[in-house]
């Protein structure tokens, strides 16, 4: 077996894999150019070298690997296309003309059931394969609309792989710009947010104080949102200097396509990380929703800064589509997949009751079949 | 080839690798930095051909001892949490499966 494959099989270990990943002719010529950008800036850093693949892990992710036996130490981007699957489905309903929380149930009972499945937790994949499967949700489309997802698609392709890049580049793999990304956001984001405070004080009578002090404290203690923060900020800025150009976007088009990847992103990643536990309903949706707040309120105040700055009068046009953007996918995504959720928590609490069938039962495998049988769907 | 997959955390890597150097098994390492999914585990990945079933219970039995469960996956089988007492049968039962699986492949 040759390096590369040797490299491949260690990072794809683990994962569960199925089909081929998505034909996206786009994907490599991007990364590239993404990269060259990069490389200019960061000439030292090795740059991770591209990975495709579909699992139902929707994992993105770099990974440092390193050999023992060739001595080789290479870092790889995996890119999950299964990920744009799922984001194919968020945009459809996002963009849909008519009331689409069937289709967003529909997802949800999907991601639940793949996120348990690779977990290897039976009875709650069955489960929630069988409500996926038995519920309905479909949208047709115009030729039109259809265009609009795929362009719409197109910049967050890009924006996860910018996105992941500024990880590499901004917060990895040089210890002294991290301490500068941080410090300086951190006091960037702290002004925005004492600013926001002092005109709740004066000109909303102290309503929503109390959620604005604790997102600045937030922001004083919590590294990992000002890494997050900053690779938002800084992938959008990057897309709407780079994909303007090539690609015929407007700024404002590549910002709010950016804002709503962000979104999806915070929903799957929630769904991936926090859901494990069950968690009575308003402490997942308080998290949820005060997270998914600030990296709105940061990303908005940043771009619509940097808007300002650099394209006068763009900001303008910018703020409201950003507002409508919001209310459009609280209304399309974000409330029928809180809905859906906890109908999956109280579903969780009487599974969770049931004995698991171990990896070490005779069963499990025929399970395992069922589900795969069940979840590939053709 | 395939491999069987540990995940173990930052300060328990070196003492795996040297475990795994004892037993003559040179292993990957892979340090994962996601958007998604990251964790802050790490995974030791073994080709399960150069390393035998008891030679791989062994490691496991002491990194279990020294760590608690652990997680372990081959192919993408993946066990979340294998205790001391079901090491031996975990394996064996992955191995299987991962066999059976070649076969299927041609």
């Amino acid at each position: 077996m040759d390096k590369k494959n040797i490299i491949k099989k260690s990072v794809l270990a683990g994962k569960k894999i199925f089909g081929e990943p998505l034909d996206i002719p786009s994907l490599q010529p991007l990364y590239n150019e993404l990269l060259k950008k990069f490389v200019i800036e960061k000439m030292s850093i090795e740059p991770p070298e591209l990975l495709i693949y579909s699992s139902f892990n929707k994992t993105t992710e770099t990974k440092f690997i390193e050999n023992e036996e060739t001595g080789q130490q290479a870092p790889v981007l995996l890119f999950d296309t299964h990920l744009l699957d799922v984001f194919g489905e968020f945009a459809e309903a996002y963009l849909a003309g008519q009331n689409a929380d069937d289709l967003v149930e529909r997802l949800t009972y999907k991601l639940f059931a793949e996120k348990f499945y690779t977990q290897s937790k039976i009875h709650e994949a069955i489960h929630f394969s069988y409500c996926f499967r038995a519920s309905r949700g479909m949208v047709t489309f115009s030729k039109e609309r259809n265009t609009d997802i795929a362009r719409n698609l197109l910049v967050q392709e890009a924006f996860i792989l910018a996105h992941e890049l500024s990880h590499w580049y901004l917060f990895r793999c040089d210890e002294e710009e991290k301490n500068i990304q941080l410090t300086f956001k951190r006091k960037l984001w702290l002004d925005c947010f004492e600013k926001l405070i002092e005109n709740r004080r004066v000109r909303a009578g102290g309503e929503g104080l109390d959620t604005m002090e604790k997102m600045r404290d937030y922001i004083i203690t919590d590294d990992d949102i000002i890494e997050e923060c900053a690779c938002d900020t800084f992938a959008a800025i990057f897309l709407i200097e780079f994909m303007e150009l090539i690609n015929g976007f407007s700024k404002i088009d590549i910002a709010t396509s950016s804002f709503v990847c962000i979104q999806n992103l915070q929903l799957i990643s929630y769904l991936e990380h926090n859901s494990s536990k069950v968690m009575n309903e308003n402490t997942t949706l308080d998290k949820l929703s005060f997270e998914m707040t600030l990296r709105m309120i940061i990303y908005k105040y940043h771009i619509h800064d940097y808007l300002y700055t650099y394209s006068r009068g763009d900001e303008v046009i910018y703020d409201k589509g950003i507002i409508k953007c919001k209310e459009q996918y609280d209304t399309k995504v974000l409330s029928p997949f809180i809905k859906t959720m906890n109908k999956v928590n109280r579903d969780l609490m009487r599974i969770r009751l049931i004995e698991p069938i171990s990896f070490l039962d005779e069963s499990w495998e025929a399970y395992n079949q069922l589900l795969k049988r069940l979840l590939i769907q053709d | 080839m395939e491999n069987i997959v540990l995940s173990v955390s930052r300060e328990d890597i070196e003492w795996v690798k040297n475990q795994c150097k004892e037993e003559s098994i040179n292993v990957t390492t892979s340090e994962s930095d996601g958007l998604i999914g990251s964790s802050e585990l790490l995974d030791v990945v073994i080709p399960l051909a150069v390393a035998t079933i008891p030679c791989l219970t062994k490691i496991l039995l002491k990194l279990i001892e020294k760590c608690g469960p652990t997680k372990v996956s081959c192919g993408d089988i993946t066990v979340e949490s294998v205790s001391q007492k079901d090491v031996s049968k975990v394996l064996d039962k992955m191995c299987d499966l991962q066999k059976k699986m070649n076969k299927k492949d041609g």
